[in-house]
């Protein structure tokens, strides 16, 4: 349901019923469902690539249509190595990474840790955006745990 | 963000840290990691640059030929280290110069003192 900027009324004004549905129904429809999607696989995925490429560009890229403003990125997992080793997150926005060298987020692993993070991107434009989360490892190789992974971004202005 | 090209394939078990191994030696610093999906199977080799079709197809020999039993010569080093650790857990008594020196090795491996024998 795509968002109006909301009218400013004026003294006397005759207010008819597209108004009101645009103004008021659709824009309630528009709060009640923002542009929104998670994924919650059920697999593992594993990666040894110690530069940033996608956890997977089918299941874990959301496509929002957004009305232009902020959007809340969230992610939590289970990671999960066998190796001693650094683990970093990012989310990339049309293909280009919102972090530094190390993402987002990183952690060191011997073992399995839960990694959590919620980012909140502001002053998106309005359109269509590609949010893909992104990972890469030290050395060796790391999992994220199927079942235990979620990664999800909703509009929220 | 980095040039990164994908290679996909899809086949069964897959020992990521083996491939990884294996493929390092066909590409060279080429090679940025390979990526698997648990369950599909689906293989990703993520590369730096452009690729010749000489080194597509000895990729993709290489992840015909990948043994997921093999070990990695990281994982053998992990492996031989823990069974080094349940050998060394008996009583103090039973302990010989030989497990008194493994100790100090592992000890040593540990801080960083010394390079660990074998593996990485």
């Amino acid at each position: 349901m795509a968002w109006t900027v909301p009218r400013t009324w004026i003294t006397g004004e005759l207010i008819t019923a597209a108004q009101l549905n645009a103004h008021l129904r659709d824009n309630l429809n528009a709060l009640k469902q923002p542009p929104s999607a998670v994924v919650t696989p059920t697999s593992t995925r594993t990666t040894s690539s110690t530069v940033f490429v996608p956890v997977d560009e089918v299941h874990f890229a959301h496509t929002l249509t957004t009305a232009g403003g902020d959007v809340l990125i969230g992610c939590w997992t289970t990671a999960q190595s066998a190796a001693g080793l650094v683990l970093y997150l990012d989310v990339a926005v049309d293909g280009v990474r919102l972090g530094q060298g190390d993402g987002i987020q990183r952690v060191n692993l011997n073992g399995s840790a839960p990694l959590c993070f919620a980012y909140l991107l502001g002053g998106l434009s309005a359109g269509v955006h590609t949010l893909t989360l992104m990972w890469r490892v030290s050395t060796g190789s790391a999992s994220l745990v199927g079942g235990m992974t979620q990664f999800w971004a909703r509009e929220v202005s | 963000m980095d040039k990164i090209v994908d290679l996909e394939f899809e086949r069964g078990a897959v020992n990521v840290e083996r491939l990884h191994h294996d493929l390092r030696g066909v590409v060279g610093e080429a090679l940025a990691g390979v990526s698997v999906d648990g369950e599909t199977g689906r293989v990703r080799v993520h590369l730096r640059g452009e690729l010749t079709t000489g080194m597509k197809d000895q990729i993709a020999a290489a992840v015909a030929a990948h043994d997921a039993k093999r070990l990695a010569p990281g994982q053998q080093a992990r492996q031989d280290r823990a069974a080094l650790i349940a050998a060394l857990s008996k009583p103090w008594t039973d302990w010989s110069d030989r497990d008194r020196d493994d100790l100090l090795r592992l000890l040593a491996e540990s801080v960083g003192i010394v390079l660990p024998e074998a593996g990485g």
